[in-house]
């Protein structure tokens, strides 16, 4: 017989053994904690029966197992509260379950509204434009205004800024650099502010965008699909980001002060908008999302692998045919243009090849170098092969990286390889990789990290994080880097990018790309469309500007690329003071 | 002379806790007032000055009458009734705002009710009228009881599914909170006549032993009554409560842990016949096993409610600080999550405490009453109140499956309010242990 005290802490044990089994158990599986807990009723029960002296049997017995059986029935209830509010409080709070049919997500409510009501930080362009703002709408809730479209197209800006939405989420700097938005504080301010009621202020961005070249860059595009990047050389600094079609960010922001329907409904119908068939993928920022193949700019990666291997490669030892066949079956390289050589002269030299784009030349200079050189000097310039680990080339937006190739040994074939040496092949170039580039031959052949936001500032003035420009890695020699300039200036001055000679006395280098890609239609269906690339530095004695166009389907690069390259050019030149 | 003061020294503890209950009313009322940056109006001094008036004049009128009620019953009553002031108070804004207007007034109607509370509770305690009566007229209580809700379920208006309320216009009246109080009356003189059968115990046929037919009978009565309301009414909640009372005054009298284990399984097999057929019974049932499952539909609300507790953590977000009213029927049948959210843990705790002490001293006061009938009926009086307020706790907190029911003393709702103070008053009426004998 064991006596009644070893037998109520046996129970209690078992019950806190239950109970912690219970506790222990995730939020996802709630059924088995709820289990548990009722498991541990008949122990407490049994240990507080145990635990009361015994009365003589009797209306007061009875009434006394009655209340045992109702207070057993509360300290379960505080029990599940325990557990509930204390111990799984925080997990429970932020859990968010998607329905696995549906895709219907349901979370809690009340970290969204706690966001409506943070007052989220201001951007600023690189001269101190206001471009987005913080309303204080009634019922002390934030509402994100944009300043910017007072003057500019909010469609060109809204792949940089972003959108922030409660209910699609956040995009572009909105999403990178949340954390600062919300107001980054130490844990006594927060306390502060918590205590005090105050809604928090996020800090400030101050960008390196330069909002009205901004704007202009999407006037220049003029509604065709694509990207166009200026980067400063020197420092990586992103002076203009715009890829079109754009989006308003303006159009999902929610007005919680609004009537909800009618706000509900003109957030839902833009949204529907923007992802509907035919509305070219707004949201997508093709100028650091979008991978297309490069076409003939990639000549600039082959002319300077080739400079790097001079005995190898025999850059000045070169000819320009018409077609040059590289391996039994396959189709053989031909040039955009006939009889290119009457412009290059035969035999010809680097500088004449490249400004006259000849593509027999370049697909020679890569089966001259091999696969391997070509990678290694691709890769230096940020464009990787799959084995590559894959880093973003920025970090203050979403950035995929650029691939030389996509299926392993692809480059061990000589046709892919002479096809990858001009351009074509399985390249997959993002556009702002390709400013990457030109920057870097611009800049002494070092990479900088591009960068958007230049400073993240309090609301009290204080800067919590100041941009330092950055070298990544030198991706060429200097000697090698100042050819390519003189390379890029021939292209310009005589070569097929005369139109991109837009600035007065200003010397401007660069290189077009057409980059073809199948279009079929029913009529034709081995049409060919093509991508106009352009990438252009100047001035090209020190250049102060990396400009990249790549227009969806916009021709010959040498055309439309190039003059696009030449206005933006000019632009850079009108607005932006050294 | 000195005997007027002899027996208000008596009882200082019942004024002492009604001022603590007071003072608690000023300061969660000026929180909420001062929190959302209104200015401090007439009404809500007057209105807490009417609350504490009247609850400590009754206090006072009760020892200077001496006739030696529970000191502890009435200032719980009032506690929990405060409480209940300074949440609809706070929730009014928050409910008007998302649920539109019809919220607009809650907070004076509760006080309304609150203070006609009161005043029922005065009347069972200082009209004279004898206990005996309760005896007499049993039929005539069940009847009444039964009618009331007959005439609901024929002629009352559909809310949330159920129909329980009776339209008067600007107030709705639920007859099944009338029926409580009318069912523990009739089961308490009903049982007590029968004692001794009941005592005797089991029938024989052949080696089956059955309860005796006594027990049967009301059983069955019971039993039906409940699934009726099931059925006609989809009042889930009353079902189970009137359950778990007629179960425990069961055993009071029978003293027998096997009927009460029999009944609670006639239930669940009552409940597991309709779970297929009913869709109400269905949609709680599968919301409690996983809310997860249907999460914008059956389990909609639930899920709020666990993400409000969350939300609260130990200490609460703070009086007007949190988003009590993203749960539905914030004010009502989850007035508990509400102040779990903004109290915290500790606040839903003490709420807790709070009714953990009524049953304390509800018991007490059955143990000591002075017949068998004032016994049965203190017992289940107690258990009718303490019921309600775990099977709604457990409902909120997810424990059981939830059914709709209020709080008592601090879900928002007139009938209920009335109802809960007088069966208060009716449990000082059994303490009354000096009161002349005639009347008990």
């Amino acid at each position: 017989m064991i006596n009644r005290t070893t037998a109520r802490i046996i129970c209690l044990l078992a019950a806190a053994g239950v109970l912690t089994y219970g506790m222990l158990q995730p939020i996802e599986a709630d059924v088995r904690w709820i289990a548990s807990l009722w498991l541990t009723a008949p122990l407490l029960l049994i240990a507080a029966r145990l635990w009361m002296p015994p009365l003589p049997r009797g209306f007061a017995h009875h009434i006394q197992n009655l209340a045992l059986v109702i207070g057993v029935g509360f300290v379960l209830i505080a029990l599940q509260l325990l557990r509930q509010q204390f111990i799984r409080a925080d997990e429970i709070y932020r859990f968010a379950y998607t329905d696995p049919q549906s895709g219907q997500t349901t979370s809690n409510v009340r970290p969204v509204i706690e966001a409506l009501r943070v007052q989220r930080g201001k951007m600023f362009d690189r001269n101190a434009n206001l471009l987005v703002d913080t309303r204080i709408a009634p019922g002390n809730y934030a509402v994100r205004t944009y300043p910017l479209a007072q003057r500019y197209d909010p469609r060109a800006f809204g792949h940089v800024v972003g959108f922030f939405s409660p209910r699609f989420g956040q995009s572009g700097l909105e999403a990178t650099y949340g954390p600062y938005l919300d107001g980054e504080r130490d844990r006594l301010k927060q306390l502060q502010d918590a205590l005090l009621g105050h809604p928090p202020i996020g800090d400030d961005l101050q960008l390196t965008i330069d909002a009205q070249l901004q704007h202009a860059a999407l006037q220049i595009l003029g509604g065709r699909s694509g990207s166009i990047v200026v980067i400063e050389p020197r420092t990586g600094a992103v002076l203009v980001l715009v890829s079109c079609p754009g989006f308003d960010p303006a159009g999902l922001a929610f007005d919680p002060s609004a009537e909800r329907s009618a706000e509900n409904e003109r957030i839902d119908s833009y949204w529907r908008g923007i992802n509907s068939e035919g509305a070219g993928q707004p949201l997508l920022n093709r100028a650091v999302q979008g991978r297309y193949a490069p076409g003939s700019t990639f000549k600039t990666i082959t002319a300077v692998s080739a400079l790097e291997h001079v005995r190898e490669a025999r850059p000045d030892e070169i000819d320009c045919p018409n077609t040059r066949e590289t391996e039994a079956g396959a189709p053989p390289v031909v040039n955009a243009l006939e009889n290119l050589a009457n412009l290059t002269g035969n035999p010809t030299d680097l500088e004449r090849v490249y400004a006259y784009s000849c593509n027999t030349a370049f697909a020679e200079y890569a089966l001259r170098l091999g696969g391997d050189r070509l990678a290694e000097t691709a890769r230096r310039f940020g464009i990787v092969s799959p084995r590559d680990p894959a880093v973003a080339p920025m970090a203050d937006l979403q950035s995929i990286a650029s691939l030389l190739y996509v299926d392993a040994g692809f480059l061990d074939r000589p046709a892919a390889l002479a096809d990858t040496g001009f351009g074509q092949g399985q390249l997959l170039v993002t556009p702002l990789q390709m400013a990457v580039v030109a920057a870097a031959i611009a800049n002494d052949g070092i990479i900088m990290q591009p960068y958007l936001v230049d400073r993240v500032m309090r609301p009290d003035g204080t800067v919590v994080r100041q941009t330092q420009p950055r070298a990544l890695r030198r991706a060429t020699s200097s000697a090698i880097a100042a050819r390519m300039r003189d390379l890029m200036r021939a292209g310009v001055s005589y070569g097929f990018g005369k139109a991109a000679d837009a600035v007065p006395g200003v010397a401007v280098g660069g290189k077009s790309g057409t980059a073809e890609f199948p279009c079929p239609t029913l009529e034709q269906p081995g049409r060919l469309c093509a991508h106009a690339w352009f990438i252009a530095i100047a001035p090209v004695e020190q250049p102060r500007f990396a400009v990249v166009v790549m227009i969806e389907g916009g021709g010959e690069g040498s055309g439309a690329g190039a003059a696009a390259a030449g206005q933006v050019m000019s632009a850079a030149f009108q607005f932006i003071v050294p | 002379m000195t005997g007027w003061w002899q027996r208000l020294r008596q009882r200082p503890f019942e004024l002492e806790l009604l001022i603590s209950a007071g003072l608690l009313l000023f300061a969660g009322l000026g929180a909420v007032i001062v929190g959302r940056g209104e200015p401090v109006q007439w009404v809500d001094l007057a209105i807490a000055a009417a609350f504490i008036g009247l609850f400590l004049s009754m206090s006072l009128a009760l020892a200077l009458r001496g006739w030696g009620e529970d000191p502890i019953m009435l200032p719980l009553a009032a506690f929990l009734a405060s409480i209940s002031m300074i949440m609809t108070r706070r929730l009014e804004p928050d409910l008007a705002l998302r649920y539109g207007d019809l919220y607009g007034s809650i907070a004076l109607k509760q006080v309304i009710w609150v203070l006609l509370g009161a005043i029922v509770l005065g009347i069972v305690c200082f009209v004279p009228w004898r206990m005996r009566w309760l005896k007499h007229y049993r039929y005539s209580w069940l009847l009444l009881g039964l009618g009331l809700v007959a005439i609901a379920a024929v002629f009352g208006v559909e809310r949330n599914g159920a129909r329980l309320w009776l339209d008067f216009g600007p107030f709705q009246f639920q007859p099944v909170e009338m029926l409580k109080i009318l069912l523990v009356v009739y089961l308490a003189t009903y049982l007590d006549a029968r004692r001794d059968l009941l005592e005797r115990g089991a029938f024989r046929i052949g080696r089956l032993a059955l309860p005796p037919l006594p027990y049967l009978l009301p059983l069955g009565a019971m039993w039906g009554l409940t699934i009726a309301l099931i059925i006609i009414q989809k009042d889930l909640g009353a079902a189970l409560l009137f359950f778990v009372i007629f179960l425990a005054m069961l055993y009071l009298v029978t003293r027998r842990v096997s009927y009460m284990m029999a009944g609670l399984l006639a239930f669940a097999v009552g409940a597991a016949a309709l779970y297929p057929i009913f869709g109400h019974v269905r949609v709680r049932f599968d919301a409690w096993n996983n809310p997860w499952a249907d999460p914008i539909g059956g389990g909609y609300q639930i899920i709020q409610s666990l993400y409000a507790l969350a939300s609260g953590g130990w200490a609460g977000t703070g009086l007007g600080m949190g988003d009590p009213t993203a749960v539905p029927e914030s004010h009502t049948d989850f007035m508990f999550t509400s102040i779990a959210e903004e109290l915290g843990f500790v606040g839903a705790f003490g709420i807790l405490i709070c009714y953990g002490l009524l049953a304390l001293r509800g018991y007490q006061i059955a143990i000591q009453a002075r017949d068998g009938f004032a016994q049965l009926l203190a017992a289940g009086l107690t258990t009718a109140v303490v019921a309600q307020a775990l099977i709604i706790t457990a409902g909120t907190t997810n424990l059981i499956p939830l059914t709709g029911i209020t709080l008592p003393f601090v879900s928002y709702g007139g009938s209920a309010m009335l109802i809960n103070f007088a069966m208060i008053g009716l449990l000082l009426r059994i303490s009354a242990h000096a009161a002349p004998a005639q009347l008990s």
